[in-house]
């Protein structure tokens, strides 16, 4: 990344890790004060509790369940504006990929796939740039939507050695196998080819297969 | 002498979230006093005794860390949980290193702060009779 670029990408982190650190305040209030109403609910003489409980226990319960949801996500986007703060960083590899899973559910929703991590999860650090690893697993993601019909679903694993790594995006379907000819439809696409570019930078090699992508991770100067 | 009541400096620039959570002390039999700053809240320190102080880390003007770092200097034996947000661990654990007591992230669950708040004063009247 050149130095121009990377103080641009600087400038989106510091925002947003600032709007996100702002946002959770709000949050935070929100909480408080729904739980200063519940306890008032709790305080509250017994022959009204059972009137306030019914007009106000389900609103209460959804504030605890909508904040809980915001925080949620912007934990996730705080976690993603603060991958800007160095060209490069030892970067803790399932985190990452679980907060670019997070942040990209709605995208994949769009167009009515859904995402999945799992499995067994190496511990794996690598010393790279957190951004541009991040721009090769959000293409990938990307590659896959375009080719995948609706209902169709991603899972993301992780697989390690000692000298290499990967991550693989599967995708299955539950009505119908996967066209044969995902490979090519992904080949084709610009995310594709976004994809080849952004892991020229870092070392990344994807690879097609029948059910997906796979995105080989090479430690060049890894820690584990 | 044991005291009836744990009394609590909140400092936190957050107005209505101090003002809520010190309700919320107060509703489970704390004492509170909230301050907006960390200079008004060393202010009150000067003037009052307190068994703990919770401090928010990330405030406009003087910083959590220099807060805290003022709080250890003129009362080091009382206690300091701090209140950070996801993504700032960092600094939760430079506060650990200045010798804060422990940090929660906001928003917080009242059940942690008091069952910290509680660790920390049992474990500094400890101190204090050693």
């Amino acid at each position: 990344m050149s130095e121009q670029d990377f103080l641009k990408t600087q400038l989106f982190g510091k925002l947003t890790a600032s709007a996100t650190h702002e946002f959770q305040n709000v949050l935070a209030i929100i909480k408080e004060s729904a739980g200063l109403m519940e306890d008032v609910l709790t305080l509250t003489p017994m022959e009204n509790a059972e009137l306030l409980e019914q007009r106000l226990g389900m609103p209460l319960a959804t504030i605890k369940k909508q904040v809980a949801r915001g925080v949620a996500l912007v934990s996730c986007l705080n976690g993603f504006a603060h991958s800007t703060d160095y060209a490069r960083q030892k970067v803790d590899v399932e985190g990452l990929v679980k907060r670019l899973v997070s942040l990209s559910r709605r995208l994949a929703a769009n167009t009515g796939v859904e995402l999945a991590f799992e499995g067994e999860q190496p511990t794996l650090y690598l010393n790279t740039d957190a951004v541009q690893l991040q721009a090769c697993l959000y293409y990938a993601l990307e590659s896959l939507f375009m080719a995948l019909p609706a209902r169709s679903l991603i899972t993301l694993t992780l697989q390690g050695t000692s000298s290499l790594s990967a991550v693989t995006l599967s995708a299955s379907h539950p009505d119908q196998p996967i066209s044969h000819d995902l490979p090519q439809v992904i080949c084709q696409g610009k995310s594709w080819e976004a994809l080849q570019k952004a892991g020229q930078a870092i070392q990344i090699r994807p690879e097609v297969n029948e059910t997906g992508v796979v995105l080989f991770l090479e430690h060049g100067d890894s820690v584990t | 002498m044991s005291k009836t009541k744990i009394k609590i400096l909140l400092i936190d620039d957050e107005e209505e979230f101090a003002s809520t959570l010190a309700e919320r002390l107060e509703l489970r039999g704390y004492e509170t006093r909230t301050a907006v700053c960390g200079e008004d809240g060393l202010n009150l320190l000067a003037g009052e005794t307190f068994d703990i102080a919770v401090l928010d880390l990330m405030m406009p003007g003087m910083s959590g860390l220099e807060t805290l770092r003022s709080i250890k200097s003129s009362t080091p034996d009382m206690p300091v949980v701090l209140l950070t947000g996801h993504g700032s661990t960092k600094e939760g654990m430079e506060g650990m290193r200045l010798g804060a007591f422990d940090y929660l992230m906001k928003p917080l669950d009242i059940k942690d702060l008091t069952l910290k708040i509680l660790s920390a004063v049992g474990a500094s009247d400890g101190k204090e009779n050693e």
